[in-house]
């Protein structure tokens, strides 16, 4: 292996080091959003890159922090893309929360803050959900404490994307985490979130960070950069040689710092959420990938360049 | 200097107690939880300490970040007991520290403004333009979420101090109104946690943070433990030197960490959101103990 500190291009790397990079991994752990689409548009070629990568013989796995869509819409979404995945080949958060909380055989009340997706994928596997207040409360310390104040035996606080957060909402996590047994499971961790180019809005890993500061307890985190999400994946798929698979995605602080954090190869791309620019003017090493492409569909030339030989 | 252990008041001998009296000219007092119980009655003895501080000559400026309850109604309060005799100059309160503040400036802008109806009909009262209360807690689409932090007229100042009904999208409104560089960015209280029933509860610091780390930008503070609040602090004992000075709370990061910070003595009083166990787990010279520690106000009266 070179000793890369800077990033490098795919496109711009040798004959031979190209041939070597393909053939230094054999699974694939790719982002979603910013990868292969944006909310409605589709990043050109992207399905013929994943087609090329599989018949390169790469295993594809899809690992998102969004859990707006769950399994079965991100199937047919994929489908919109003109590419065919299976259910099992996809991880968010919410699925990736079920399969914990069944790890450490959980059972307990839960509250949470997230999507009604989210909790709908918890409640459909058998797990038990309060939630709220879901409505305007009155300006006075009285209704604040008649709304965050409660002895249900709660045992698991969930945070992921809520648009619907309110403080009163934070406030009663927060009264829940007292207790000595009472979980913090996050999902997505991204502080801002890129919307438009150039526009980013406050994340969930913000309000995460709002609990984690007030309780002082650590949280599980089942979205990416999550060890959690990494153990799982790793132990699903008996991944021996972290070094032997590649994470691709679009943002440093999730996809790079996930996979650098696992052991992974990582690969930027800059048809999401992190420009050239900002690429360039990162400096924590955590963040910093081993290389870079304008977009996945670089893998078509790529893989095309080193194909004759490769088959050879 | 830091001290290892507070001097308890009421284990003071009438010399010491003498000597603790003779040590400052200015006191800055807390309300809630230090003079009444929060959003309760009197505590018993405060009334009678407060006449004794006054008795003796101190000049006595009460300190809250209550601005849930107006200046008036802290008025009223102190007015029901009849030895005492408090001008409202004596109250320094969040919005009408951020109401002055927006005053000596000159601003005539709108304002956002995320935090009580009394603080915001202070701010109203005073002549400033608010923007409408940007009400519809549930989003179900993209549109409404994005009409919820993109929509509405440019703001010229965003303000953020206790509110029950803060929302995400609120918080995400002021973090794309901040992006404009010549929008002020103004906090009023500002702990991360608030003494609540048997414990604390998350504050207002903690979301003024979080717009703050979003937006890379500070705000200026005018309720404690706020930089821009120890300025005008200062301003308020002039020329008495800052070890001349007492300040009293129950707050061990609101009230003793800030006015330690300042360099002024600092008395801790057990009728609020601290208990001795908190201050038996401080390291000694932790930079939240105090100078002295009393079961409540009342204690510096002796017996």
């Amino acid at each position: 292996m070179t000793n890369k500190s800077q990033p490098q291009h795919i496109l711009k790397l040798s004959a031979e080091q190209r041939r070597r990079f393909v053939d230094s991994f054999d699974r694939v752990y790719s982002d979603i959003d910013g990868v292969i689409y944006t909310l409605k548009v589709n990043v050109p070629n992207a399905d013929q890159a994943y087609a090329a990568l599989e018949r390169a013989g790469k295993q594809l796995t899809f690992v998102t922090n969004n859990s707006a869509r769950n399994v079965d819409d991100t199937v047919k979404r994929f489908a919109m893309a003109n590419m065919q995945v299976k259910p099992e080949q996809i991880w968010h958060p919410a699925q990736t929360m079920v399969y914990y909380l069944q790890s450490i055989k959980f059972e307990g009340l839960i509250y949470i803050i997230a999507s009604p997706e989210f909790k709908r994928v918890l409640r459909e596997a058998g797990y038990q959900l309060i939630d709220g207040p879901n409505q305007f409360i009155d300006d006075t310390y009285e209704d604040l404490a008649r709304n965050i104040f409660d002895k249900q035996p709660v045992r698991a606080v969930v945070i992921d994307v809520d648009f619907n957060l309110t403080a009163p909402k934070m406030l009663r996590a927060h009264l829940y985490l007292r207790h000595p047994e009472c979980l913090l499971l996050s999902g997505a961790t991204d502080r801002l979130l890129p919307v438009a180019k150039g526009v980013n809005i406050i994340g969930p890993g913000a309000f995460a960070s709002v609990l984690i500061e007030a309780s002082g307890k650590q949280p599980t985190v089942l979205g990416k950069p999550g060890r959690a999400l990494g153990d799982m994946l790793i132990q699903q798929h008996n991944v021996t040689m972290p070094s032997r698979v590649l994470m691709i995605g679009d943002m440093l602080a999730q996809d790079v710092r996930f996979g650098r954090m696992c052991g992974f190869q990582t690969l930027l791309v800059l048809t999401g959420g992190c420009t050239l620019d900002q690429l360039q003017a990162e400096t924590c090493p955590e963040h910093l990938p081993d290389y870079y492409a304008d977009s996945v569909a670089d893998f078509i030339q790529l893989l095309a360049d080193i194909a004759p030989k490769a088959h050879v | 200097m830091s001290p290892s252990s507070p001097k308890v008041i009421k284990q003071l001998s009438a010399a010491e107690r003498e000597e603790f009296f003779d040590s400052f000219d200015v006191v800055f007092c807390d309300c809630d939880g230090v003079v009444w119980y929060t959003l309760r009655d009197f505590i018993p003895g405060s009334a009678q300490a407060i006449g004794e501080l006054q008795r003796r000559g101190k000049q006595l400026t009460f300190v809250t970040n209550n601005s849930i309850s107006s200046v008036e109604e802290h008025m009223r309060k102190f007015a029901k007991q009849a030895a005492l005799h408090i001008d409202q100059q004596q109250i320094v309160h969040p919005a009408q520290t951020i109401c002055d503040h927006l005053k000596a400036i000159g601003f005539e802008g709108l304002i956002y403004c995320l935090a009580t109806p009394p603080f915001r009909q202070l701010l109203c009262d005073a002549g400033f333009r608010l923007t409408e209360e940007r009400e519809g807690l549930i989003i179900k689409s993209l549109g409404e979420l994005h009409e919820a932090i993109f929509g509405g007229e440019p703001v010229q100042a965003v303000i953020i101090d206790v509110d029950f009904n803060l929302t995400a999208t609120k918080l995400m409104h002021a973090q794309f109104q901040l992006k404009n560089p010549n929008c002020l960015f103004l906090a009023g209280a500002a702990d991360a946690l608030i003494p609540f029933g048997a414990g604390d509860i998350i504050g207002p610091g903690a979301f003024i943070d979080l717009v703050a780390r979003s937006t890379g930008r500070q705000p200026t503070v005018l309720g404690k433990p706020g930089e821009a609040l120890r300025q005008l602090l200062r301003q308020h004992h002039g020329h008495v030197p800052a070890n001349r000075v007492l300040f009293i709370g129950d707050s061990l990061a609101s009230d003793i960490g800030f006015a330690r910070a300042s360099g002024y003595q600092t008395l801790l009083v057990l009728t609020g959101g601290s208990s001795k166990a908190d201050v038996a787990s401080l390291s000694p010279g932790h930079a939240h103990m105090p100078d002295y520690i009393s079961d409540c106000l009342g204690d510096i009266c002796g017996k």
